[in-house]
């Protein structure tokens, strides 16, 4: 097995009495594209910092290219590039001139790349920064990033403020340097991005992960949702340990017995063989198997989670919303 | 609250909320300045003998018609107290107007805080109406501060009042000058360089119709402030009414042109630059150098022309310090010949603009992080240490070319005009006291850095003891702490050696400390 990108074990992060990470583990092998996720406030934004070498670590180890990156930022820099979310460029520069200043030290500029990504995302580079939308900034950084030859991307939600069209550049871009065996940190919101573009995941809440695996994995875990209509009546299903969320209803299909019924409910994917069986010995009329949606996945880790209680304690201090905070 | 109001009471209460604590930094600081001035001149010159004193010596010095302005008055307490306060009330009062009306309008219609305001019921004029209802309220607190001062030493109260008004007038014209340019200019910093400038100007004409005694004196807002004459015998009401006049003038165009313009936008439009960064321009210093350029070539100039137009007058000093026995005697009790001490007293008005350029330079530096730029820099192969040290270097070595143009234009105009004042030596000596407020602004910004701003409380400090500390007769460990008074009043007096040799040990301490304290700390911070 090759030595990891990123290699990160029990981080943790305090500002004053603030506990922003607390034992986070993160690890990218190279090629990987991993999506980093959690709602605002989770510590993405600062274990990036951490990972960058811009704050320093208050307990946990820290490795980038398997080294620590607080003692040798600049020199680790040159391999990697980094798009912050909220994008600040030199007001008084021409987009044109951030990009290149931006590209004078660290990962080098492939000037052909350059050329064709200004293009590509349809970037005014002749326009100054102070005359910039949020999305043309985002661009500005996008291009720079998209145009170095680094061998990770750091990317702190890059989107926010590109229109769809650009969304879909951006995707292309990842996808491109993905394929050339760069390795993809992906911090994002949109979970269909995140969904296209990762291969793993790694979920955040209040400085911990509190999910890590592959996209397939983490659908095995969220629930199938099943809608049948039978001919004859519903199958008993209420025994069976995997179902939930049952709702029977009679039967409104034109030309059935008229003890027909109308079914839903979720499972676990494990188990929907065992469901499936009944529902076709009861005259399966019509089926939709509705795999699981990332989305829910998400939200209902976003939402509840094995440490709740610390979450409530977390809230009501002050600062706990703080994540970019500055 | 009301529609009818248009949102300014909305506005008003933000502007309240969110700037109260610069309101009452420019009340308290102006107002306790002016009453430490006063009660220091009320010790020294206590009796009427005393001022009368006063008035037939240092009234008639043509140093201070210079740089204070011409002193009327100068054989009462209020006359004598206006003369010694003259030049920081004549540079802080036109700044608090200027810099209180810029910072709760143009700057944040800059960064898009207006948007957000305007999206409620607020209508364009609200937040500028807000800012000079504020700004007109903290100026009316200063003068109503000083009038209070003055009562409570007796000073005849139309007089008192008369002076105070004439104070807050002059601030009133320098906001009228930001709510005008404001609507023209685009950047709160630009609306900012437009009021230094015309203050720059107002100074030179008001001295230059001060010295000769000609008419080019009312083309200066502060001459109106001086010309009401509060404490003479000819006191008179008219130049504040035109002070006054002005003000609503500007005020009125301002609020008129608001009304009709875009949010964001102004008469100046940006334009297309460059697609590409040159070789220079991607390099730390070529950054640096595009980021403070302007700025230090605008104060390097600016210096040389003061320099240049006050060293002019140095032919006219010695003529009048001839004609008048008493001043000639006032000179030579302070050591050195009128010329020499008219240009040592020249020499550091340069110095103090060369040490703003440095300390502004430095409050830049932490807008690169307050802004979020530092974050980005640093996630490049840009080694801390370097970038801090490039800026560092910009911020000091800049201070010091500002600080030499001044040192050299005034040399220049004094040896044109006759007279032989060595000033380029003086200007190298001083060099380490330049650097020494500018580095303790990087030394902030590495181990304190949200304390960075306190450096302008430090550059208030020494400016304080460098143009009233002896009249305020402060001890002389306090006169000490400014490292242009340590090394000692040049030219005339010999440069202290040690001191000179403690100043630079402290400037490179301080960058020392800045330069380690940033490659420790989290950044942002």
């Amino acid at each position: 097995m090759t030595a990891p990108i990123v290699n990160i074990q029990g981080l943790e992060k305090t500002f004053g009495s603030f506990r922003a990470l607390d034992g986070l583990d993160l690890r990218l092998d190279p090629g990987e594209v991993r999506g980093f996720l959690g709602p605002n406030g989770a510590g993405k934004s600062t274990t990036i910092r951490v990972l960058l070498g811009l704050m320093r670590p208050s307990g946990g180890e820290v490795r980038l290219f398997g080294e620590d990156p607080w003692k040798h930022a600049v020199r680790l820099h040159r391999h990697l590039t980094y798009v912050p979310g909220d994008v600040a460029l030199w007001p008084g520069l021409t987009g044109g001139q951030c990009i290149d200043v931006l590209g004078a030290s660290g990962a080098p500029l492939d000037p052909a790349r350059r050329t064709e990504l200004v293009d590509r995302f349809d970037l005014d580079h002749t326009k100054r920064v102070r005359d910039y939308s949020k999305g043309n900034r985002q661009k500005v950084a996008l291009v720079a990033a998209f145009a170095a030859q680094a061998d990770l991307l750091v990317l702190d939600e890059p989107t926010s403020g590109l229109d769809p069209l650009m969304e879909e550049v951006f995707r292309e871009c990842v996808a491109e340097r993905a394929a050339d065996g760069a390795t993809v940190l992906l911090s994002s919101h949109i979970l269909s991005e995140v969904e296209a573009l990762c291969s793993t995941v790694t979920i955040v809440r209040h400085g911990k992960v509190v999910r890590d695996g592959s996209v397939a994995e983490l659908r095995n875990l969220a629930r199938t949702t099943v809608h049948a209509v039978t001919r004859g009546p519903a199958p008993e299903l209420r025994d069976d340990d995997g179902v939930a969320d049952l709702v029977v209803e009679p039967s409104v299909e034109p030309g059935g017995s008229g003890d027909g019924a109308d079914v839903t409910f979720t499972v676990e994917p494990a188990h929907l063989d065992r469901v499936l069986k009944p529902l076709v010995d009861g005259g399966l009329a019509a089926l939709t198997v509705r795999p699981p949606s990332l989305d829910e996945l998400f939200l209902s880790e976003y939402d509840a989670g094995p440490d709740r209680d610390d979450a409530a304690d977390a809230a009501d201090r002050p600062g706990a919303a703080g994540e970019a905070d500055r | 609250m009301s529609r009818a109001r248009s949102g300014l009471a909305v506005a008003l209460r933000l502007q309240l909320r969110t700037g109260w604590k610069v309101l009452a930094a420019w009340v308290v600081g102006l107002v306790g300045t002016y009453a430490a001035t006063v009660a220091a001149i009320d010790t020294t010159y206590g009796t009427p003998e005393q001022l009368a004193t006063y008035g037939a010596t240092v009234g008639a010095d043509p140093t201070m018609a210079a740089i204070n302005g011409t002193p009327y008055g100068a054989d009462t307490l209020g006359g004598v107290v206006s003369n010694e306060f003259g030049f920081i009330s004549a540079i802080a009062i036109p700044l608090m107007g200027l810099l209180l009306v810029t910072r709760s309008t143009r700057a944040p219609e800059e960064t898009g805080m207006l948007e957000l305001l305007r999206s409620r019921s607020v209508s364009a004029r609200a937040p500028w109406t807000a800012a000079l209802l504020v700004t007109g309220g903290a100026l009316v607190l200063v003068a109503l501060g000083m009038l209070a001062t003055l009562l409570a030493y007796d000073v005849d109260a139309a007089d008192a009042a008369l002076y105070a008004a004439s104070i807050a007038g002059l601030g009133a014209v320098f906001a009228g000058i930001a709510t005008l340019a404001g609507q023209l200019l685009r950047r709160a910093a630009g609306v900012t360089a437009v009021g230094v400038l015309v203050l720059g100007i107002a100074y030179v004409a008001r001295a230059a119709g001060d010295v000769k005694d000609t008419g080019w004196r009312w083309l200066s807002p502060l001459a109106w402030q001086q010309e009401t004459r509060p404490f003479a015998d000819d006191a008179r009401v008219w130049p504040l009414l035109l002070a006054l006049g002005v003000a609503a003038t500007l005020v009125a165009a301002g609020l008129v042109l608001v009304g009709r313009r875009d949010l964001g936008s102004a008469l100046v439009a940006g334009r297309p630059g460059p697609a590409r960064a040159g070789r220079f321009l991607s390099s730390l210093p070529g950054l640096a150098l595009r980021q403070h350029g302007a700025g230090l070539v605008s104060w390097t100039v600016g210096a040389a022309v003061v320099g240049g137009v006050f060293g002019v007058f140095t032919d006219d000093i010695d003529d009048v310090v001839e004609a008048n026995p008493d001043v000639q005697q006032l000179m030579s009790a302070g050591g050195g010949d009128a010329a020499t001490w008219y240009v040592a007293y020249c020499l550091v008005l340069v110095l103090l603009m060369a040490v703003g350029a440095g300390v502004q330079v430095v409050t830049r530096v932490r807008r690169e992080e307050t802004g979020g730029r530092l974050e980005t820099t640093l996630s490049r192969a840009v080694p801390r240490a370097g970038w801090l040290g490039t800026h560092a270097a910009v911020a000091v070595l800049g201070a010091m070319a500002v600080a030499l143009a001044g040192g050299a234009g005034l040399g220049v105009a004094v040896t044109a005009s006759g007279g032989d004042v060595d000033t380029l030596t003086a200007t190298v000596e001083y060099l380490p006291a330049v650097a020494a407020v500018p580095a303790l602004g990087v030394g902030l910004f590495g181990a304190l850095p949200r304390g960075t701003s306190l450096v302008w409380a430090a550059f208030g400090y020494v400016a304080v003891v460098e143009l009233i500390g002896e009249a305020l007769s402060m001890p002389d460990w306090a006169l000490d702490l400014s490292p242009f008074h340590a090394i000692g009043r040049l030219p005339g007096d010999d440069a202290s050696g040690q001191a000179v040799a403690v100043v630079s040990t402290v400037v490179v301490v301080l960058l020392a400390v800045g330069l380690l304290g940033l490659r420790r700390r989290d950044v942002p911070r």
